[in-house]
């Protein structure tokens, strides 16, 4: 089932929380991607995408939210040890 | 130019609706365009007159400060406020910039002090937001941050959704943000897109015509069509827009300011320039280009204005105002491309106010942490003497090569300027004469009983001066350095209304004189 990127449950608020609680525990993207899909599970059904039919830079018409979510990780405040 | 057969000439001027041309060579001009023209106005179609002054509102921090950016926050009944944003990175509010001194009240403070904050009204809330500080509401009362939004340099609202672009990072240059619907506090974590990706350019303005999200970059624009998919297509491959703050609707267009000159944005089609008049303007000799981000549009009257930045100035130094109901209409209806004007008021940034019976504009000035309101009914600018100039065209009367004698020239306009002739294309002065057209009242126990007319003198006058000046062509040159202000008259039906206007105007000049031989 593809979400409107818009109408979805999952905001930038609750991604810069899981963020800071995992602060100084990650070292790389591969661990931090696996935690955070944890998270999304949790409150969204499992491997829920995002409709991205209309945007040139996805292949797909319907793309994973983590993929989503780890491409725009720069533009988090995001803390390392 | 109507000039007679006969050795005897006669001819008039055409008046200057053209607006300034800086294109075409000195001796293509049309007879109704002007080489120079600087600190006028266009109002009355065909003439010419001298702006009205900037009269200072007081001060706001302190000395070095500036205005980075401003905006008008309506909200809806209540007064509206406006809100400044310093290079001391202090947001300041008033809710009467009438006052003189006008009172500040500070929002919040240790904001960017070179980064302008982008505004956008929704909800009764004002957003605003500049890549580097927190993106932010105010409700007239209460400050209010959310970390976690997209920090982005522009904001645009487009179908009650809150777009944010300009987000520092690698790889975000192409991204723009979309709120929830209906709610710009709240951003899904999957509400972006990239607009053309990896194409080497930046996202450097929002825009929208209520239709499309607008996304320009500085060398292309694209469109998104469809906010809920994000569905985007290119529109113009060739421009795009220097500035976010240059971009403004006026009436049915929104303009723009591209890399070579002013556009109009047109529907699914590449925008349209129409500043081809003054195209050397938009040289990196005479204008900054490393400083046109910072480009201003604003509206006074029924003009539109941007204030830029010349060559050797980070700030915004000078003014072209743009007259789009000035353009002539074409066969088929349409308007076409109208006149522009230079000004140089001491304003980097203007905001249009409204509230009650009163309507103005107001300015940051560039030499002082001042705010100004311009156009005001002075005629200086915070106290310093302004000169207008308008340079006409050479007239030749029709023939190239002879030399022509004028005897006489008459002027029609009011109050008092300066009336040189530039003769032969040159840029020398070869006659200077001084134009008194300001109309004086009649006294009592002075004149003759049905002699003359009785009653104040006709605002509008005539003046005749007898240069006796010789050459093939002439260029005639007026300004003048008067501190003083004029009026003019509005007739609606039986009643006439007197409004402030600049020192003087010219409507029209004729000139009469003799053709003579080829000079050997």
């Amino acid at each position: 089932m593809a979400l409107d990127a818009r109408h979805m449950p999952v905001t930038r608020d609750h991604v810069q929380k899981w963020l800071d609680a995992y602060d100084a525990r990650y070292t790389d993207d591969t661990q931090l991607r696996d935690w955070l899909q944890r998270r999304i599970d949790a409150r969204l059904l499992p491997d829920t995408d995002i409709n991205t039919s209309g945007r040139d830079d996805f292949e797909a018409n319907s793309t994973p939210l983590i993929d989503m979510l780890m491409a725009d990780l720069d533009s988090y405040d995001r803390h390392r040890q | 130019m109507t000039a007679t057969a006969s050795k005897q000439i006669s001819a008039r001027t055409e008046g200057w609706a053209g607006g300034v041309n800086m294109r075409d060579a000195l001796n293509q001009l049309a007879a109704n365009q002007a080489r120079r023209m600087e600190n006028g106005v266009l109002d009355e179609r065909g003439g010419f007159g001298k702006r009205l002054g900037m009269q200072s509102q007081g001060t706001f921090g302190v000395g070095a400060d500036r205005i980075l950016s401003q905006y008008v926050f309506y909200r809806g009944t209540s007064a509206p406020q406006i809100l400044i944003h310093t290079t001391a990175g202090n947001l300041y509010y008033t809710t009467d910039p009438t006052a003189v001194p006008t009172v500040w009240t500070l929002i919040t403070g240790g904001l960017s002090t070179t980064a302008p904050l982008s505004f956008e009204t929704f909800n009764s809330l004002c957003f605003f937001s500049n890549g580097v500080d927190a993106y932010a509401s105010w409700s007239g009362t209460t400050y209010v941050t959310y970390p976690t939004a997209p920090k982005g340099k522009y904001l645009r609202l487009w179908k009650d959704t809150m777009w944010v672009s300009g987000v520092s990072g690698a790889g975000l240059q192409d991204r723009v943000y979309s709120s929830a619907p209906g709610d710009a506090t709240t951003f899904p974590v999957a509400a972006w897109v990239d607009i053309a990706k990896g194409d080497g350019d930046s996202v450097s303005a929002l825009g929208t015509d209520g239709l499309f999200l607008i996304v320009f970059k500085l060398r292309r624009y694209m469109t998104i069509y469809d906010p809920v998919t994000f569905a985007n297509r290119v529109v113009d491959y060739e421009k795009g827009c220097e500035s976010h703050f240059s971009i403004i609707q006026f009436e049915s267009t929104i303009y723009f300011l591209s890399r070579r000159g002013i556009c109009k944005y047109v529907q699914d089609t590449p925008g349209e320039f129409i500043s081809l008049n003054i195209d050397p303007l938009f040289d990196p000799a005479i204008l900054n280009l490393n400083a046109l981000s910072g480009a201003w549009a604003y509206t006074v009257g029924n003009r539109i204005g941007w204030c830029l930045p010349e060559a050797g100035s980070s700030s915004n130094t000078f003014q072209l105002e743009y007259y789009p109901r000035l353009g002539p209409l074409s066969p088929y209806g349409f308007r076409q491309i109208g006149p522009f004007n230079f000004h140089r008021m001491p304003a980097q940034n203007f905001v249009r106010w409204r509230y009650q019976s009163n309507e103005r504009l107001f300015g940051g000035s560039n030499i002082a942490n001042k705010y100004y309101w311009a156009y005001a009914p002075v005629g200086t600018d915070d106290g310093a003497t302004f000169t207008a100039i308008l340079e006409t065209p050479a007239y030749d009367f029709g023939e190239s090569l002879r030399t022509k004698y004028i005897r006489r020239i008459n002027f029609l306009g009011r109050g008092r300027f300066t009336f040189q002739i530039k003769p032969n294309y040159g840029t020398g002065v070869s006659k200077t004469f001084y134009v008194d057209l300001t109309s004086t009242a009649k006294t009592w126990n002075t004149g003759v009983w049905n002699v003359g007319t009785w009653g104040p003198e006709s605002v509008f006058r005539n003046q005749r001066i007898q240069p006796d000046a010789y050459a093939r062509a002439f260029s005639f040159v007026f300004s003048d350095v008067e501190p003083g202000i004029g009026t003019t008259l509005v007739e609606l039906g039986s009643k006439e209304y007197s409004l402030t206007q600049g020192e003087w105007a010219l409507y029209g000049v004729w000139m009469e004189g003799a053709m003579l031989g080829v000079r050997s």
